[in-house]
């Protein structure tokens, strides 16, 4: 694997095409994710993706390895998002505070399920619901993510960063990474059995 | 005794391995009795591997590809460099 990414490393230094559109594959639409949660526009995020990967490539000669790669492109993307979140007065902290979408109203008072919880046996990703994939309601409901749930889920849930890498980019606490990623699952647990009735 | 709403809000944390021994007797204890949760802590699941499955939907434009590409190589020929001019430490 060591392998793998220093000859991965020497490709992209060279701006070699398939090299760069392996790792483009892998992270753009989630760097569009976590960049629209600072600055809350997907323009603006598009741009921000944009001048990251060209950063990516300018400096790929001296990543040293000491962060995994995805962890080095996030961190550059996060700083240029809060730089343009500053330009443009937005606030560049993400509000942990949001509010919990929990479960609580599927219980009775002494805590057993009011309804049983459906099966699932036929959730499948191209399974089709409603005129639409199932993964095409998972996309729309992690957008439709409060943006600080958002950026931990893609960051930590889909793109596989280390906590302390993700509490570094997002500027937040472990304790506040943990919560938000649960509330985010819970979030699109509801969505999914919403679609399923 | 763990209830059904205990163990909800603490389903993801279990899925994560991040309790300690008897929160998860507690929980495997409960589930060996309960449909309801047994059933909740699949979706849990599946809603976890849609997750990861979403991520893996690339969505390519070759187009930006090019784009970023482009701005790369006439940034160093530019520059008359072969490599990246300026170095950002990880």
């Amino acid at each position: 694997m060591l392998n793998d990414q220093t000859e991965l490393l020497q490709r992209l230094v060279t701006g070699d095409r398939s090299a760069f559109e392996g790792v483009y594959r892998r992270h753009n639409s989630s760097m569009i994710r976590v960049a629209s949660a600072i600055l809350r526009n997907r323009a603006s995020a598009e741009e921000i993706a944009q001048e990251t990967w060209i950063a990516v490539l300018r400096n790929i000669g001296g990543f040293e390895g000491r962060s995994s790669l995805a962890g080095w492109i996030f961190t550059i993307l996060s700083n240029k998002a809060k730089t343009r979140a500053k330009r443009d007065g937005l606030s560049v902290s993400l509000d942990t505070s949001e509010n919990d979408n929990g479960l609580d109203d599927a219980f009775d008072g002494p805590g057993r399920w009011r309804d049983m919880p459906e099966l699932w046996d036929e959730m499948t990703p191209e399974r089709v619901v409603g005129g639409r994939q199932v993964l095409t309601h998972v996309s729309e409901a992690i957008d439709q993510l409060p943006p600080a749930q958002r950026a931990v889920l893609v960051l930590r849930g889909q793109q596989g960063l280390d906590a302390a890498e993700v509490c570094d980019i997002l500027g937040i606490t472990d304790s506040n990474m943990r919560v938000l990623l649960h509330r985010a699952r819970f979030s699109l647990r509801q969505s999914l059995d919403r679609i399923d009735r | 005794m763990l209830s059904c709403r205990d163990l909800s809000h603490q389903a993801d944390a279990f899925l994560d391995c991040e309790l300690g021994l008897w929160q998860r007797l507690r929980i495997r204890l409960h589930l060996s009795m309960c449909n309801g949760c047994s059933r909740f802590m699949g979706q849990m699941r599946t809603t976890r591997r849609l997750i990861t499955a979403e991520a893996q939907v690339a969505d390519p434009d070759d187009a930006e590809i090019d784009n970023i590409l482009a701005v790369f190589h006439e940034e160093n020929q530019s520059s008359g460099q072969d490599g990246p001019v300026t170095f950002v430490k990880d």
